[in-house]
């Protein structure tokens, strides 16, 4: 037998490998120095990173980092100059108005004149999503809110297996009227998974609309342009590539 | 209303990490090859672990899963950073020609590794079966589900550019 892969040797090591498959590569490293010298580099590979950050302190870390994962705040596209930022309203502009009626049940005074872009970042490169574009990980997204008279907004992202997560940290947020950009961004997950955006104006209680939007979750796939039954919404499908 | 998806408990997040993260990290040191980039998206991977434990929990092979999703975050680092991190021409194969005697010790390894964000994702991928994990062509096409003939042609592809990348190393080196 040649050498196993580092792959092999890799999964070896952690007993990742199947019953057959691991003998056969016992045999071999019985009788190999380089494959019994990278398994024992392999293993004080793992004693010193354990050594250096042991498992309670990484799941600290990782858990700190998890609450803010989906949603991000990033602040790339903060740092645009104006001149972008200009533009990309004269686009966003577009986008806004175009009131699909299967956007939204459209009801309640707060949707007339409300709209929502998307404004993605990939590696710099900066526009309003247009409804045939496509999102994938790593692209950090923000959401501009057009509306016609100042009011809280609060705004979701679910994702097809039903996970919601927060746009907003602090749930819902006081705008003006006009046009004004949700604090930070979303940096898309890695893989990506479809994502519905959900942006609810005139939220009086943020408790009370996260719970009816939670209550407006089916079981099975997640339903596209219905507003989820919440009076106020707008969503949006942002798909994968 | 449904439940969610099933995620991991914080003790299955450490046992995972004690268990794999050497591996992950050392995964992703090689294909960012910066150690600050590295730390930053092994957290990234088991945040995703997290996230997505009950995918993590199906997986036939733990270290594939994984590594995976350590291809998928360090590329989009590679992606996002590709301006900032690119290393000039000239100081690259200055760095890599005093690592070593040999010139043609410059591996085609070393020299893909190290321009891998120049790639699309597809063959970013083919690359770090191929270079890292010493997967063979058939190997590769089980992995990633595309057809033998598609990962012959990637290869094929790195190969060239590995070659084409090391005569330009070299000619601004100052190799005669
Ligand atoms: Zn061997």
């Amino acid at each position: 037998m040649s050498h196993p892969s580092n792959f092999i040797l890799e999964r070896f090591s952690v007993n990742d490998l199947a019953g057959p498959s691991a003998l056969e590569v016992e045999q071999h490293i019985r009788a190999c120095d380089g494959c019994t010298q990278f398994l024992a580099q392999l293993e004080a590979a793992r004693k010193a990173r354990l050594a250096a950050v042991p498992a309670a302190q990484f799941v600290e870390q990782v858990s700190a980092r998890r609450a803010r994962v989906v949603r991000l705040v990033d602040h790339r596209i903060a740092r645009l100059g104006a001149a972008a930022m200009t533009v990309l309203a004269a686009a966003a502009a577009i986008l806004l108005f175009v009131r699909r009626p299967d956007h939204g049940p459209l009801g309640g005074v707060t949707l007339k004149g409300s709209g929502v872009a998307v404004h993605r970042n990939r590696g710099g490169d900066v526009h309003a999503l247009a409804s045939d574009e496509t999102i994938r990980g790593g692209d950090a997204l923000r959401i501009v809110i057009t509306q016609s008279r100042p009011t809280r907004v609060a705004a979701w992202v679910v994702d097809v297996q039903g996970r919601i997560d927060r746009v907003v940290e602090e749930g819902s947020i006081a705008l003006p009227s006009g046009e004004s950009a949700l604090p930070g961004s979303l940096v898309v997950d890695s893989p990506c998974i479809d994502l519905e955006l959900v942006v609810l104006f005139g939220v009086e209680s943020f408790q009370d609309a996260e719970r009816r939007l939670k209550e407006a979750i089916p079981d099975g796939a997640i339903p596209e342009g219905t507003g989820w039954g919440l009076p106020g919404a707008l969503t949006r499908r942002l798909r994968c590539e | 209303m449904s439940d969610p998806p099933v995620r991991l408990t914080k003790e299955e997040v450490a046992e995972a990490y004690g268990r794999y993260g050497h591996l992950v990290l050392r995964r992703c040191s090689r294909i960012l090859r910066r150690d600050d980039a590295a730390e930053d998206a092994l957290q990234e991977v088991f945040v995703r672990l997290w996230r997505y434990g009950d995918a993590f929990r199906a997986a036939e092979s733990k270290v594939a899963w994984l590594y995976r999703v350590a291809d998928r975050c360090c590329f989009d680092v590679l992606a996002r950073d590709r301006t900032r991190r690119e290393v000039p021409f000239d100081e690259t194969g200055a760095e890599l020609v005093s690592e070593g005697s040999d010139r043609r010790a410059i591996e085609d390894r070393e020299i893909v590794l190290m321009f891998l964000s120049r790639f699309d994702d597809r063959v970013k991928e083919v690359a770090v079966l191929h270079y890292l994990d010493g997967l063979t062509q058939e190997e590769i096409a089980a992995a990633t589900g595309w057809s033998r003939q598609t990962v012959v042609k990637k290869l094929a592809f790195l190969a060239d550019r590995a070659e084409k990348l090391r005569a330009a190393l070299l000619s601004t080196s100052g190799a005669p």
